[in-house]
């Protein structure tokens, strides 16, 4: 009975879940033992595995299959074997190319072998096999391992029975020549036990909750809780690209949630009660919600309808809100993008074995909706299809490099053309916007529909038709890889929306310049800047974002539809979402959002109701979603960026005459903070006069400094350490290769590959 | 049912059946009543292959029929591909969450394990192929190219098929493979 125990540990300690050096070399081991303890061991002089292939494959010619699985039955005897594995797998790490068994250690061995088989189990050579094992590298989660070896700690005496065994016996003999070649899989299924059954109910309890937070630790988790179910079975329907879409659509909708109630309390909500509501003059329109004239024009939806009110400096809470929450946006958008490093995809490709992994390992037992099981065949063909493509680009790119100077010039020539044509897109987009803006009248009274929506209409026709003009680049520029393709797409779609709000910003400034606008007609100074509300350049800029963000809204929306319905009907066939246009998209909005919000504080509000979206069919290309979000992330980031340099210039440059300045005589909004802090009195003064210290600031200077140089050096050891362990990995694969070959060698197959490798170990 | 399956399923059978799965005596028993749903009357009888594959969450799999024939204790005769219950608990069994990586990868490698021989071969893998995408995914040349693909990366032997070592090392590099390989019932 102890002798069974014995096997089961034996079997245990050697059979954990991958395929690794130990049961490459445990293996190594019972072959060994094969030739050892058993009558054909005799006085043979062992040398080792590899060195003298001649002597193994003589010795095992007369070992045959029933032997080696008699051995298996034996294997209280290879316990001793532990030991010498131990060594011999240490030795294996260190320096790979020796595993020589000296006859010294052959000796010791066989005086193992020879003792009483019930105290191997105190033996210390075991547990220094077991430590052996827990110092070896193991790549993936120590999950299963904990399992098993729960599993192991079970009598096997317990599950002799009937019906047990009559199941085993036909479970083991499906791949009898599998076993030979001590696989022991289906052993290892005998040794498989249930860990739960011994459990009482609070016990089994604890123990799946355990179990349960384990899984829920190691496997994808959602870090917001909102809507994870939804996007859940998107991404079981559809895939986990456009998954990584949705997800990225709640987290633009949380921070603009975000955004809004800042807003809403410190700034909104302050004004709208103490508003003058009877300063209003035009009648309110519903239409007016939509193109923010007449008497929503007036209200405190604008920048212009922001005035001192007593008791509350709003000319501060103004300018501190958006700068606090610029800041903020930047810690949260450089957070996220640094969480998002793992892979979270439902095909998952390996950069060693891409095919490999993508047949054999990517199937989800787990599905059972039809459309889901479509979706998932669909998205393993697109990946092996992109598989093949990436590998068939690797091979063009070689030839590329290898062509004569003509093609090369072609080609690059063709990709100048096409970077051409795109500056001339984006000239051709600054002259309409700049001919649009600078030509429009100011005045929301006797407006027609053209003069009221020309900008925004002509800002969103660019940003809807020329990134599909744009696309169609790609068809003459030859680009070796579709990633590189849709990058430099990407990044010209991307550099053509930031440079039109750009164009449109500047226009608006040189505009609200040029008019002389800020003539001094304000002369009460509360709301009786209403009057002249049309003329307040900031009022003029909110509007206009305000509308651009609701009209892109809305046209998007028909253009998708349209666009849907037209395929639909003409082609019969769903059109295509396409992945990357609409993040574009969304970060362009963003950034109409942080630009758009210190001049009209409603825009976040209004963006972060139109984040509810639309659906067409899912996109056929596969994306490895982690890289998707981490893309979306630098993009919004990128775009926040580059608005936060026109904001800052606006608030320190901008002279301000109207809105919540219209009182005071700052030069700009950033002087709101500066006369605050002149004006602050007492423990406040004292605070301000020491952070503005230059010894102060120099010194805190000086210590950040050091902090990045710090964390500098200590991310270059942390990247050493990374690439040697990658070197060392790569060395124990190879090492485990060929001991993998020698194997098969000893196993009398795969002669025709087995003898050169079989040398290079000698 | 909770009382008819409890008169079917004695304690001790019940005990049995624990000890080779990895479910607990009341898992077991809905697994009975799950059978039951299907068809089977008793422990003792099979049920038919087109019975068991009405079972929801495997009418959708591709691999369904190969998931019947590699754990039908009827491998030859009429009664191919038959499923009595020990047959359907252990499936249910190898594919519960409670099932270690090794287990399943070496129902795995049997899945896909078309002709039965120990190795997957070039034949085997595409089928397998065929199956992840649809008869129309991919075209006859793209499978071939794929299957020789696969072969040039995991084969460590050089004897062009995949023996369960190899099979396992590819698996050892999916950490997804336990979480995907899973059917809750």
């Amino acid at each position: 009975m102890n002798g069974a125990n014995t096997t089961t540990r034996h079997n245990h300690s050697f059979s954990v879940e991958d395929v690794d050096l130990v049961m490459d070399a445990s293996r190594a081991g019972q072959e060994r033992e094969a030739r050892q303890s058993p009558p054909s061991m005799n006085g043979v002089e062992v040398h080792g595995l590899m060195d003298e292939h001649s002597d193994t494959e003589e010795l095992l010619a007369g070992v045959t299959r029933e032997e080696l699985l008699q051995f298996q039955e034996q294997l209280p005897n290879a316990v001793p074997d532990a030991k010498v594995l131990a060594q011999s797998d240490r030795r294996l790490l260190s320096s790979s190319h020796s595993i020589r068994f000296s006859p010294a250690r052959a000796a010791t061995c066989d005086a193992y072998a020879q003792t009483d088989p019930l105290t191997f189990d105190n033996l210390p050579s075991q547990f220094a096999a077991r430590d052996a094992i827990d110092e070896l590298p193991r790549p993936g989660t120590t999950h299963g391992r904990r399992v098993s070896d729960m599993h192991g700690r079970r009598r096997v005496s317990e599950m002799r029975n009937r019906r047990a065994s009559r199941w085993r016996s036909k479970k083991a003999s499906i791949h009898p020549e599998t076993d030979a070649l001590e696989l022991d899989a289906p052993k290892r299924l005998q040794a498989r036990d249930n860990v739960r059954r011994a459990l009482g109910r609070w016990h089994l309890f604890w123990y799946d909750l355990r179990r349960w937070w384990h899984l829920k630790r190691t496997r994808r988790r959602d870090p917001i809780p909102i809507w994870s179910r939804s996007i859940k079975r998107i991404e079981g329907y559809f895939g986990s690209g456009l998954a990584s879409f949705f997800t990225f659509l709640r987290w633009l909708f949380l921070v603009n949630l975000l955004i809004s109630v800042v807003y809403i309390c410190l700034v909104i909500l302050p004004m709208a009660i103490r508003f003058d509501y009877n300063g209003i003059t035009e009648s309110f329109q519903w239409y007016n919600v939509i193109d923010g004239a007449g008497a929503v024009g007036q209200s405190w939806i604008f920048y212009g309808g922001y005035s001192s009110i007593g008791g509350y400096r709003m000319d501060l809470a103004y300018v501190l809100v958006p700068a606090g929450l610029i800041t903020a946006c930047f810690f949260i958008i450089i957070r996220s993008a640094a969480k998002t490093s793992e892979s979270k995809s439902l095909v998952q490709i390996d950069a060693r074995m891409p095919f490999g992994i993508i047949v054999l390992a990517s199937w989800d037992y787990s599905l059972n909706q039809p459309s889901g099981v479509e979706n998932l065949k669909s998205g393993i063909s697109n990946a092996i299809k992109d598989a093949i493509a990436e590998d068939k680009a690797q091979h063009d790119i070689h030839e590329l490099k290898e062509a004569d100077w003509k093609e090369k010039a072609r080609v690059y020539a063709m990709r100048a053309a096409a970077w051409f044509i795109w500056m001339l897109f984006v000239a051709g987009s600054f002259a309409a916007i700049w001919f649009v803006v600078l030509e429009q009248r100011f005045t929301s009274v006797g407006n027609n529909f053209v003069e009221t929506y020309a900008p925004v209409l002509v800002l969103s026709f660019i940003n809807g038709a020329l990134p599909l003009a744009i696309k169609r680049l790609n068809n003459i520029e030859h680009y070796k890889h579709p990633r590189t393709a849709s990058q430099v797409t990407t990044l010209r779609v991307f550099m053509l929306r930031i440079l039109t709000i750009y164009a449109l910003l500047y226009g608006f400034f040189q505009k609200t310049n040029f008019t002389e606008l800020q003539t001094p007609v304000y002369n009460g100074t509360n709301s009786s800047a209403s009057i002249t509300q049309d003329d307040c350049a900031g009022t003029v800029i909110g509007k206009e974002i305000y509308k651009l963000v609701l009209v892109d809204t809305l046209v998007g929306m028909l253009q998708r539809l349209a666009a849907t319905l037209f395929w639909y009907f003409w082609l019969k066939r769903r059109v295509e979402l396409d992945l990357v246009q609409c993040v574009l998209h969304l970060v362009y909005r963003q950034g109409l959002v942080w630009i758009g919000m210190s001049f009209s504080p409603a825009v976040p509000v209004v963006a972060a109701i139109s984040n509810v979206r639309r659906f067409c069919r899912p996109p056929q290309t596969r994306w490895d979603s982690s890289k998707n979000t981490s893309f979306f992330l630098w993009c919004l980031g990128a775009t926040l960026f580059f608005m936060a340099i026109p904001l800052a210039w606006a608030l320190t440059e901008y002279k301000p005459n109207c809105g919540p300045y219209a009182a005071s005589e700052y030069d700009s909004w950033f002087d709101a903070i500066s006369m605050w802090i002149t004006e602050s009195k007492g423990s406040l003064r004292r605070f301000f006069s020491v952070v503005l210290n230059p010894v102060f600031m120099f010194g805190v200077l000086l210590l950040l400094c050091m902090w990045i140089t710090m964390l500098r050096i200590r991310v270059q050891n942390v990247r050493r350490v990374v690439r040697d362990t990658e070197w060392e990995l790569k060395q124990t694969r190879e090492d485990k290769k060929m001991l993998l070959v020698a194997l098969q060698v000893k196993g009398g197959r795969g002669n025709a590959l087995g003898a050169p490798s079989g040398e290079s170990l000698v | 049912m909770g009382c008819s399956s409890s008169q079917l399923l004695d304690a001790e059978t019940l005990e049995e059946y624990q000890d080779c799965t990895f479910f607990t005596k009341r898992e077991i028993i809905h697994v009975f009543e799950r059978y039951r749903q299907l068809g089977g009357k008793s422990l003792e009888d099979s049920l038919a292959m087109n019975q068991v594959l009405d079972l929801v969450e495997l009418k959708e799999n591709p691999f369904k029929e190969r998931i019947c024939l590699v754990f039908s204790q009827f491998t030859d005769g009429e009664k191919k591909g038959h499923i009595s219950f020990e047959d359907f608990l252990d499936m249910m069994s190898v594919f519960s969450e409670g099932a270690t990586r090794d287990v399943k990868a070496s129902y795995a490698f049997r899945i896909y394990d078309f002709d039965g021989d120990g190795y997957l071969d070039k034949k085997d893998l595409m089928d397998t192929i065929e199956c992840l995408c649809g008869k129309d995914g991919l075209s006859e040349y793209e499978r071939e190219l794929v299957a020789d693909k696969i072969l040039e990366e995991a084969d460590l032997d050089g004897d062009h098929r995949l023996s369960y070592v190899e099979f396992e090392h590819v698996i050892s590099r999916a950490p997804d493979f336990v979480n995907t390989f899973r059917i809750r019932i």
